[in-house]
């Protein structure tokens, strides 16, 4: 009796560790090796940064652009035009490579957002106030109620760096002072070669863990950055400007990504938007 | 009831006899299947070259590019060169949104081909070495192995002609909403840099310059990346093991299978690596047609994960596929001839050999020019030298690396003619300290020097 008790109790065992081992073979692998890995992995990363709370944009692009290396000449461009600006009080900073200056006459600016930015657009096209005025373009991102950003404007593109910057302070429906950093005229360094397109520096972005989750891309758009200078000159190279959202905080932040390699650049800014 | 007894015994016995050999069967099954393991450790490799790849990969069709354009002035053709518009580019975006009606072979006479070459009324392109059509722009015409590597532009936007400079075939491509308006435009407008005739060599025909030609010398500020991140890219993290062999060469193996030899570091580093994968009889069978072999040549240069930004398709013999940078339309020579990635095909093993320099960033052009002489002239101080004619196989004008002295990685491109030769590239000037009657002695035997 013992004898039969015993066998049955090896059947049930060794079952059991039948049932198990099958469960093994048949399982882990299988699931592994679909994990389609060659295509789709745009699809997929989607996917994964729905799951992860990112919001992107709907009409994100897929196409390639064209963009050129730039270099501007390095060169005190400002302080030679110190004398022409006749309608401002302008101090130049050497160090800074910027000039600051108040107008001598109250300009006021009134009205809804168009009407202010058509008198600030009158009022800095005007070379008696602004040097190289015409080459800035308003940016309504970096720009608040009180303050106006205007980046330097070129042939080949906006180009968004501190050193070719226009800032103009509004305080009680008036022009209170301005800043203005100016690169220079850039020229294109090479041909022109093709880009990464949007959603590649945004998948760039994800795969390299630049975006957080809860985060919404607000807007994309290819501009140029400064790379480094050499030689004198100051080196500009494409890259797609992200405007990441924080969900729970409201704060946007700007990154870069290099255009032609998807590498995230290491600078970024952050402010508060309050428009 | 005594027989009832014995037989539910006997099918317990049985039973828990199954049960048991049930059991080792399926352990040493699991034990023993190598795939089980490997499949996830691959899985997981793959998806993390995936994540790298997806940063800087470059489509198939901007590798495969067409590197030279050529318009006439006079009924003679001229390379053009557009500093502004790239016109490779525009040719690629004018076929971008078209599609293939069909490929139609028209001539296949050498007479009639070399007529077309010199026909004013044609826009011309050239791809630096033969290509198909599975890999013309993005059309993916799947199982088209047709070689082509000249594209003649007409006036008509509705069709080209694609032509083979070794063969001599002519193909008439019909096209539907292809575009070339702006590449005319530009290249009317382009700069005709340097009068050419094109001249039949062993590969084709070769870009030969009437006189005397000017190239600007451009610079670069540059960097390599380290010996650990190719490790890290082509053989993963774990399971590695060094040693250094006899010429000091250090080669990291993973698995006995796949293996990389990193160069010597110090003042000998010449930055070139060598990435050996083996697989027995696969790549073989892997690769039975020219289309695949480039495409999976490609993938390898990938999988290395250089910079892309300039590497075009450059070369392709047999086996080998090679690549290299191309700035402002003329490739760029490593060391002494060596190209940025190439890769080799074997019936039992693939060989990667790559280069780590990375052009980071382009310095402006500062006026200095480089005035090379007629090809002609290059080509005749060879041949006065011993080189047999039937062994040049292209000449082309490219760029030599030079170290600039005023900053350690600052480097100069000097243009200089290179030539094919042997089935090896050297700048003209290295072929002429070369021995060119060994050269010749072990081509008639059929095998190389190296």
């Amino acid at each position: 009796m013992d004898h039969r008790r015993i066998e049955w109790l090896f059947l049930i065992i060794f079952l059991l560790i039948d049932i198990y081992l099958g469960i093994e073979i048949l399982r882990s692998p299988v699931s592994l090796s679909s994990i389609d890995t060659t295509n789709g992995s745009s699809a997929s990363i989607r996917q994964e940064m729905r799951a992860d709370g990112i919001d992107l944009p709907s009409n994100l692009s897929e196409k390639t652009a064209t963009s050129y290396y730039l270099a501007a000449k390095n060169s005190d461009y400002l302080s030679d035009k110190l004398s022409s600006l006749t309608q401002v009080n302008a101090s130049y900073s050497k160090s800074q490579n910027m000039i600051t200056a108040t107008p001598r006459s109250t300009v006021e600016v009134k009205g809804n957002k168009k009407a202010i930015l058509a008198t600030l657009k009158q009022f800095k096209d005007d070379e008696r106030n602004v040097p190289f005025g015409k080459n800035y373009s308003y940016e309504e991102s970096m720009s608040s109620d009180e303050t106006y950003t205007f980046v330097q404007d070129s042939e080949y593109g906006k180009i968004y760096n501190n050193s070719a910057l226009l800032t103009i302070i509004v305080k009680d429906h008036k022009i209170s002072s301005y800043m203005i950093s100016y690169l220079g005229t850039v020229k294109p360094v090479r041909e022109l070669q093709s880009t990464i397109s949007p959603w590649h520096a945004i998948r760039s972005m994800y795969t390299d863990r630049e975006l957080a989750n809860n985060s919404r891309i607000i807007k994309v758009k290819l501009a140029y950055s400064k790379l480094t200078v050499v030689h004198g000159s100051t080196i500009l190279l494409p890259t797609w400007l992200v405007w990441v959202e924080n969900k729970n905080s409201k704060n946007i932040s700007l990154k870069r990504v290099n255009a032609f390699t998807g590498q995230v650049l290491a600078t970024n800014t952050t402010y508060s938007i309050n428009n | 009831m005594k027989f009832k007894i014995k037989f539910s015994e006997l099918l317990l016995g049985l039973g828990t006899l199954l049960a048991i050999v049930t059991s080792i069967v399926l352990w040493t099954f699991i034990m023993t299947n190598d795939q089980r393991f490997s499949r996830i450790r691959q899985t997981s490799d793959t998806a993390g070259k995936q994540v790298t790849r997806t940063k800087n990969t470059k489509y198939l069709s901007d590798i495969y590019i067409p590197t030279s354009i050529f318009g006439f002035k006079n009924n003679k053709p001229y390379r053009l060169y557009d500093s502004k518009n790239n016109l490779s580019f525009e040719f690629m975006s004018g076929i971008e949104d078209a599609k293939v009606r069909s490929i139609r072979k028209v001539s296949q006479s050498q007479s009639s081909y070399s007529m077309l070459l010199d026909n004013p009324n044609f826009i011309q392109l050239t791809y630096p070495d033969a290509i198909t059509f599975r890999l013309f722009g993005d059309f993916n015409l799947k199982g088209d192995n047709r070689k082509f590597n000249r594209i003649f532009i007409s006036d008509s936007n509705n069709w080209l002609y694609a032509g083979n400079d070794q063969t001599g075939k002519l193909y008439r491509v019909g096209l539907k909403n292809a575009n070339f308006d702006h590449l005319r435009k530009y290249a009317k407008k382009a700069s005709y840099k340097g009068s050419v005739n094109f001249v039949s060599l062993g590969q084709g025909y070769s870009t030969f310059y009437d006189k005397a030609v000017k190239f600007n010398i451009y610079s670069y500020l540059i960097n390599y990346q380290t010996d650990s991140y190719f490790v890290s890219r082509l053989l993963g993290n774990s399971g590695v093991s060094s040693r250094i062999n006899k010429k000091g060469l250090t080669t990291y193996t993973l698995n006995y299978y796949t293996r990389l030899t990193v160069p010597k570091s110090g003042k000998s580093n010449n930055h070139n690596y060598v990435y050996t994968h083996y697989e027995k009889n696969a790549l073989a069978n892997k690769t039975p047609n020219e289309s695949t072999r480039l495409i999976d040549s490609t993938s390898y240069v990938h999988q290395v994960g250089l910079s892309e930004q300039d590497i075009r398709f450059f070369d392709s013999d047999d086996d080998k596929v090679a690549y290299t940078n191309y700035i402002e339309g003329l490739p760029v020579f490593l060391n002494k001839g060596d190209l940025q990635v190439s890769t080799a095909f074997g019936t039992d093993s693939v060989i990667v050999k790559f280069n780590s320099l990375n052009l980071q960033i382009p310095i402006p052009f500062d006026g200095q020019t480089q005035t090379l002489r007629p090809t002609q002239e290059v080509l005749n101080s060879l041949l006065r030298r011993g080189m047999r004619q039937n062994s040049i196989q292209r000449i082309v004008v490219g760029y030599q690396v030079e170290k600039d002295l005023s900053h350690d990685n600052l480097i100069n491109l000097i243009p200089t003619y290179y030539i094919k030769a042997y089935g090896e590239w050297k700048s003209a000037s290295e072929w002429e300290k070369q021995n060119t009657a060994l050269y010749n002695q072990v081509d008639s035997t059929g095998k190389g020097v190296n």
